[in-house]
């Protein structure tokens, strides 16, 4: 029997904290997306130890921080506590997005990871972040390829945007959608993240949160400039040229002495 | 000058002519080592910048099964898989492209070092950016390598690690990665990290891309499985602009893939 759950995409999307506005400034701070997707219990985010500002997280929250880049030591501790019953090392680098998720692993056990947010373009991408079987990613009533089966902890970036019609989750290998999030609008300059997570107490479904961040500012380079002395230069060296201009007074010194004798 | 002498400075004169470029020809590396198409990667002279299109868009591969009905039709059943190849036919083909499925973020330190014996490098690393014209940082003291760091890809992450170094200085003479364009398929390239930990990777491919056709997307890209690409200058130096009209690129990837 399925159990099909209607997501509304645009209420998923009120729910969560809205991200802030402005990405600060890119050289020198990076993006931490935090997701409480452990059911079960009230959480304060701990950064080195101490207690941040995100305190009180409820299993479904999202929030989004700007850091500077650094080495953060996070934790994940019971509201009101600051003994992590969770922790991870982040490296925030300067100009990158990054999902910190507590979730729960295929054992049932919470567990933190740190995951990449692929935004160098606009897109939707699903993390599986739920205590539940592969899944395929669907759209159109077909498998998005290369998303046919998605185990817990894996994630991946559809690159994409506009109206994606008939978005859904559904069995590993099956277009058959068993989590229907309807159409879905990505905004030109958005990555939309979509992270099921979960179930939640007493549900046999995961929970399904979005979170739209804004598409990073190119982070590549012009060009490669790394040499200025020409020694190992493909244009011919002056000692060939030399050899060569000596080869051609050589040639021509016969002609020129017979000239001369005339 | 007799004869014998006339005919013998002809001689000498045309071998140097001819002998001394072609023997400076012989000795220079190939340009293009190993096999970039397994990569994924470019030629040296790349088409067009693919932009976001990590992996051929949808439809072009792998059509679906064709309807039942026209199993029993294999001529339809070839236009029907025909026609899902075209993009461009099926209105219920979306357009996207994807990147590969991976997992948390394995917990690897920035680099610190590089060491490739068959070049004789062993130098520090130091996290580069941009400079103000956009071009790649380079460490000024030419015995060091310049890790990419904008966009965060530490070597054995998804993605490819840039590291670049000098070939030479006008003031400082010949740099760490001189005899980059000396490296052959298989030669070993070590990375210590941070932490101490030390990879090893394995030197897959060696090109020369003109500086306008340098595919930096596909370089500098965040996604696809770990990769370093060294990257030096080399090509036709231009004495005017002080620069040289090529990079040197070396691919390697894990030693133990």
């Amino acid at each position: 029997m399925k159990k099909k759950l209607l997501v509304g995409l645009a209420a998923a999307a009120l729910a969560v904290i809205p991200a802030s506005a402005a990405f600060g400034d890119a050289h020198d701070t990076g993006q931490v997306v935090i997701v409480h997707g452990v059911p079960g219990f009230e959480a304060d985010i701990l950064v080195n130890g101490e207690t941040s500002d995100l305190t009180g997280l409820e299993f479904g929250d999202v929030a989004v921080v700007d850091l500077p880049a650094d080495s953060y030591d996070l934790g994940v501790a019971p509201a009101g506590s600051t003994d992590a019953i969770l922790a991870a090392t982040a490296d925030v680098e300067a100009g990158v997005s990054y999902t910190v998720a507590a979730y729960l692993d295929t054992n049932g056990d919470p567990t933190l990871g740190l995951f990449v947010n692929e935004n160098d373009v606009a897109g939707i991408q699903p993390f599986h972040l739920a205590n539940f079987v592969p899944v395929s990613i669907i759209a159109d009533g077909e498998i998005v390829e290369g998303f046919n089966s998605v185990e817990n902890g894996q994630t991946a970036r559809i690159a994409i945007s506009g109206t994606v019609p008939g978005v859904g989750i559904g069995a590993a290998d099956s277009n058959e959608p068993v989590i229907e999030l309807g159409d879905v609008e990505v905004p030109e300059d958005q990555l939309l993240l979509v992270y099921a997570i979960g179930p939640d107490e007493g549900e046999e479904l995961p929970s399904v949160e979005v979170q739209a961040i804004d598409v990073a500012e190119d982070h590549t380079p012009e060009e490669v400039p790394s040499g200025s002395a020409g020694l190992v230069s493909t244009g011919l060296p002056a000692l060939v040229v030399a050899l060569m201009l000596l080869g051609a007074v050589a040639m021509a010194t016969p002609a020129i002495a017979a000239r001369r004798r005339r | 000058m007799d004869r014998r002498t006339s005919i013998a400075s002809f001689a000498v004169g045309a071998a140097l002519l001819l002998g001394a470029p072609a023997t400076w020809y012989a000795l220079q590396p190939a340009d293009t080592v190993g096999d970039l198409e397994v990569l994924g990667l470019p030629e040296a002279t790349p088409a067009e910048d693919p932009g976001v299109a990590d992996t051929p868009i949808t439809g072009l591969d792998a059509p679906p099964a064709p309807p039942t009905d026209d199993l029993l039709d294999p001529e339809a059943a070839r236009d029907a898989a025909a026609d899902t190849t075209d993009a461009a036919s099926p209105a219920t083909s979306l357009e996207y492209a994807t990147t590969p499925l991976s997992g948390a973020l394995p917990d690897i330190a920035r680099p610190a070092r590089i060491s490739v014996p068959r070049i004789g490098v062993d130098a520090p690393i130091d996290p580069v950016g941009r400079e103000p014209d956009g071009a790649m940082e380079i460490p000024h003291d030419i015995r060091r390598i310049g890790w990419y760091e904008p966009g965060g890809v530490r070597p054995g992450r998804n993605g490819t690690a840039v590291l670049s170094g000098h070939v030479d200085s006008r003031s400082q003479g010949r740099g760490a990665f001189y005899d980059l364009r000396r490296l052959d398929v298989d030669d070993e390239v070590t990375i210590t990290h941070a932490d101490g930990d030390v990879s090893t990777w394995r030197v897959v491919a060696r090109t020369s891309y003109g500086k306008a056709e340098i595919p930096i997307a596909d370089i500098f890209t965040r996604s696809g499985a770990p990769r370093l690409a060294l990257i030096t200058c080399g090509g036709a130096f231009d004495a005017s602009t002080r620069s040289y009209q090529e990079n040197v690129v070396v691919y390697a990837v894990p030693a133990g893939s």
